[in-house]
């Protein structure tokens, strides 16, 4: 029974690292394990310090966020993280336990924000063998003007950027893998849902797809290679694949039934994607070209939709699903053939994107009063605001993650 | 600016000066368009029809469009009810007796369910209602559909309410 062992395992880690006085430092590289339920997730104590104040509270608010730490103000801990800020940009981090000194490091970076989330997210691999997402940059949508328009952020909100002024309607931002662009919906040009390019240096703005009916649902492949699409020009909203640079454009599928959501596998060979071909949205697969497609077999609801699979575990992918009047966010396991509920309530979780460690998602929680965007730890279930109450309706979010 | 983030997250230390800013980085319409679009049809430019060159639904537009009813679904469905039939057929006559006016028909889901697959669902229902008036003789190349998905359906309503946003609009433009 998995439930007792886990459970047992984690007492014994418990009792191991209290007996021993030093914790071990994860080497680099090592398997992350898999996502499974509150009952093996490991949880460290940490005090964090530093000789700055903003220093401290970026590192507070982003540890918070951190399914994996307890932050304690005082007493015994089993990590010491302290962040130095020194000269120009520069960050110093210092790991210690129990009074010794297992770690300095110095980081660099645009600015000392930038370097300390470098730092951060090394204590991260370094203590919980997981790579750290603290140095992401996220795309939203916001009706903080009245109108739905895109923004652009560090994951802490330190510097959000309102990058559209439409005053139309914006949705469903995707980032550039590499930063280097983002494509959006939006209905400002004619009145029509079409697909727009923004380069992120220049500001530059194309028209990516406007065909008649929707052009939709732009998702970047993990190379950045390649878009796939929705696109319903052909009369019925189906999926595509063109080049990043708009060329090559196959239609991946030909149904009676509408699709959506297109998500790519790690690899990049597969998409991931909502039809309701058998009646009801549920989520299908499909390889990238064309060929395959099946039904996965979710188990978990007659309405599910937003598949987004796992970058680091191609064994899972996360998704949305009606449960009981409400939507959640659910994870699939194709090794299992089944889902887990990793949402729930007060209201709606719709929209879940997985940043970088493959252990946690940034959704949106939905209520008919109002949205905002939340970090959720898919291994212990905590969720954690993460988007300020300023901005109004914060929903549809894409992140990318900017480190190595 | 700053008011609207007064007391947004609990800080107890003065807030980074950064934390306030968004920076608008893009204003308005700009003239930093391709009219072509990027994306080359290529194989499938017999299936994947451009937009007309001059389709164009700008708000004031559709704010002076004369609204001629709506029609209504059922939940997740998109086929047209025989209760709103006699009225497609009226609007069939209507559009044949003014040949210079067209129609816009416009697809709307309530606020449950995901956004795209309502984007989808209300292309859908747009384009249920633009089939069934070409079966009753209306030329198809008069009838434009938008869907708007959920973008504007209502969010602090009762089941009932949110019933009336299972809906394609229809609005009569003079040419």
């Amino acid at each position: 029974m998995r439930l007792k062992r886990d459970v047992f395992g984690c007492v014994m880690g418990l009792i191991l690292l209290a007996l021993v006085s030093v914790p071990q430092l994860h080497a680099q590289g090592q398997n992350i394990g898999d996502v499974r339920g509150k009952v093996d997730a490991k949880v460290l104590t940490v005090k964090l310090a530093s000789n700055d104040g903003a220093v401290l509270d970026w590192v507070r608010q982003a540890f918070a966020l951190h399914g994996g730490y307890q932050v304690k103000s005082d007493g015994r801990t089993q990590f010491d993280f302290r962040f130095e800020r020194g000269q120009g940009s520069q960050i110093t981090l210092i790991v210690g336990s129990g009074g010794k000194e297992l770690l300095r490091q110095d980081f660099t970076g645009s600015s000392w924000a930038d370097a300390l989330a470098q730092a951060a997210d090394y204590a991260v691999r370094r203590t919980l063998d997981l790579p750290g997402f603290f140095n992401s940059q996220i795309a939203f949508v916001s009706q903080r003007t009245g109108d739905r328009e895109v923004y652009t952020s560090d994951l802490l909100f330190r510097q959000p950027r309102q990058l559209t002024s439409d005053g139309s309607e914006c949705l469903v931002p995707d980032l550039a893998p590499d930063n280097s662009a983002l494509l959006y919906t939006s209905y400002h040009r004619n009145g029509f849902p079409d697909i727009y390019r923004i380069n992120l240096q220049t500001k530059e703005r194309k028209v990516f797809a406007s065909f008649r009916g929707i052009n939709t649902g732009p998702a970047y492949s993990p190379s950045g290679r390649q878009v796939a699409m929705v696109l319903s020009g052909s009369g019925n909203s189906e999926l595509y694949v063109a080049n990043a640079d708009g060329k090559n454009l196959e239609r991946i599928t030909s149904t009676r039934g509408l699709e959506a959501d297109p998500s790519w596998s790690p690899d990049g060979n597969r998409i991931v994607y909502t039809s309701d071909e058998a009646g009801s949205p549920q989520i299908y697969v499909i390889n990238a070209n064309g060929r395959g497609a099946r039904r996965v077999p979710t188990n978990i609801s007659g309405n599910c939709s937003e598949p987004t699979w796992n970058p680091v575990d191609a064994d899972k992918i996360a998704l949305t699903a009606a449960a009981g009047g409400e939507f959640e966010v659910a994870v699939f396991s194709f090794s299992e053939g089944k889902s887990t509920w990793v949402t729930r309530g007060p209201g709606d979780a719709v929209h879940p994107i997985w940043l970088n460690d493959g252990r946690h998602l940034i959704y949106t929680q939905r209520t008919k009063q109002s949205a905002r965007l939340m970090v959720l730890d898919t291994a212990t279930g905590n969720s954690t605001p993460l988007s300020p109450s300023g901005f109004t309706d914060a929903e549809m979010a894409d992140v990318i993650y900017l480190g190595k | 600016m700053v008011a609207a983030f007064a007391g947004c997250r609990q800080k107890p230390e003065p807030p980074d000066p950064g934390f306030t800013r968004v920076d608008s980085e893009m204003g308005g319409r700009r003239g930093d368009f391709v009219n072509d679009s990027m994306v080359d049809a290529g194989q499938y430019g017999s299936t994947l029809q451009p937009r007309d060159s001059d389709a164009s639904l700008s708000d004031s537009m559709l704010e002076n469009a004369d609204v001629y009813g709506a029609v209504y679904f059922d939940f997740d469905k998109s086929y047209v009810r025989p209760a709103d039939q006699p009225m497609l057929e009226e609007v069939a006559s209507y559009l044949s007796s003014n040949p210079n006016e067209r129609l816009v028909v416009e697809g709307h889901c309530d606020w449950r369910g995901t956004t795209e697959y309502n984007m989808a669902l209300g292309d859908r229902r747009a384009d249920a209602v633009k089939q069934y008036l070409v079966t009753l003789g209306v030329d198809g190349s008069r009838i434009e559909t938008v869907s708007k998905g959920d973008l504007e359906a209502q969010t602090n309503v009762s089941d009932s309410q949110a019933a009336q946003d299972r809906r394609a609009d229809l609005l009569v433009l003079e040419q």
